[in-house]
């Protein structure tokens, strides 16, 4: 994947893959990043820095919330889903099958009846 | 010895605006996050400075931390209200003190001294009448209109000094129970623009009282009315030089990334 338009595509997409790396369990945002390119297997990468402006932007949404806990060699921030980013999560994963199918459908060249 | 992760905290520091819980977490998290980064890359087997270079490539560019750690718009309406609450609280409080200093000079010196009438104002029979009977052992028109004007002078002056005193009192009260606010105005801001006001209004009341002072002169008459804007005066110039000696105590003189940076 091209760098710059994977990044791009990736930041379109933060806010729902962030709900879906802490369906999984509270973290922090280091664990967040590597998780990230982990479960991707490195296709999805973007500049490290670019998602505490995010995790932040998601707990003012109320989507998140988190606390102060001991790391290895200093305190870190930890992130977790609230009931409404479990909701907003569900909602987000039901439209990216929607959308999926629909670029699925045209990519493929199957037309609908 | 400061390395890669040590520089880019410093320009996150210097770049974002101090003091606000933001920056204190963006800082916070920053400096865990590129710190765990670059342990992990030594554990794989880079040496200390490539692995701080390295992590510090990967976190990305300083802008997008700096725009999250600014202070949102409401810190900044909730900060000047609280500064502008103080100035009022504070200005209010000295006009009671006037107050208070009329008085007295309304004891020393007399009404006429603090309030009496300048040359060529009369009033009607009605409205001495009304002056008389208020104070009626003054012994004239211009005497009872004095006492009827410095004891104006000093109760509207009082009351404005017990308004200003629930108000400190409330600010204070306010700042115990909210100790989550934010400063995000620098900590000279109240003084420097409570000594700029009280000096403004210190000149323009004394000036004020030295006109009086020189046009009864000419007119050969006694100082009548001195007292209310002397007493402003003085008051305002004493605040204004107490003010003045905050802002001399919480003017910055070394900054945190400053002393880094000369440490390093």
């Amino acid at each position: 994947m091209d760098t710059v338009a994977g990044t791009e595509r990736t930041k379109g997409h933060l806010d729902a893959l962030l709900l879906a790396l802490l369906a999984s369990g509270p973290q922090h945002g280091y664990g967040v990043i590597a998780e990230l390119r982990d479960r991707s297997e490195g296709e999805l990468d973007l500049p490290e820095g670019t998602v505490y402006p995010a995790l932040h932007r998601l707990e003012r949404a109320g989507l998140l919330e988190s606390t102060w806990a001991p790391g290895t060699t200093r305190r870190r921030r930890v992130y977790s889903l609230t009931a409404a980013g479990w909701t907003a999560l569900s909602a987000e994963r039901h439209e990216w099958a929607r959308f999926s199918t629909a670029v699925g459908s045209v990519l493929s060249g199957v037309a609908s009846a | 010895m400061s390395d890669a992760i040590d520089d880019y905290l410093d320009e996150l520091a210097g770049r974002a605006h101090p003091g606000g819980a933001r920056f204190r977490r963006v800082l916070a998290e920053a400096e865990e996050h590129l710190r765990e980064s670059a342990a992990s890359l030594r554990r794989a087997g880079m040496d200390e400075g490539s692995a701080a270079c390295e992590a510090v490539s990967r976190f990305g560019p300083v802008e997008p931390l700096v725009a999250e750690a600014r202070p949102s718009a409401t810190v900044w309406a909730a900060d000047a209200v609280r500064a502008a609450w103080l100035l009022g609280s504070t200005g209010l409080a000295a006009v009671g003190l006037s107050g208070v200093l009329a008085w007295a000079l309304q004891a020393v010196a007399g009404a006429r001294f603090v309030a009496g009438d300048t040359n060529g104002v009369t009033y009607t029979t009605a409205r001495c009448a009304d002056f008389l009977e208020y104070y009626p052992h003054a012994g004239s028109c211009s005497a009872a209109a004095a006492l009827h004007h410095a004891d104006e002078v000093v109760m509207y002056r009082v009351l404005a000094g017990v308004l200003g005193l629930v108000g400190l009192l409330a600010y204070l009260w306010w700042g115990r129970s909210r100790t989550g606010h934010q400063r995000v105005l620098p900590a000279v801001t109240v003084p420097a623009v409570a000594a700029a006001a009280f000096l403004l209004a210190a000149v323009a009341l004394l000036l004020s009282s030295l006109g009086l002072a020189l046009g009864e002169r000419v007119h050969g008459e006694a100082w009548s009315g001195i007292g209310s804007p002397l007493s402003g005066g003085v008051v305002s110039l004493v605040a204004a030089v107490l003010a003045g000696l905050l802002v001399l105590r919480r003017v910055p003189r070394r900054t945190p990334w400053a002393e880094a940076s000369r440490g390093a």
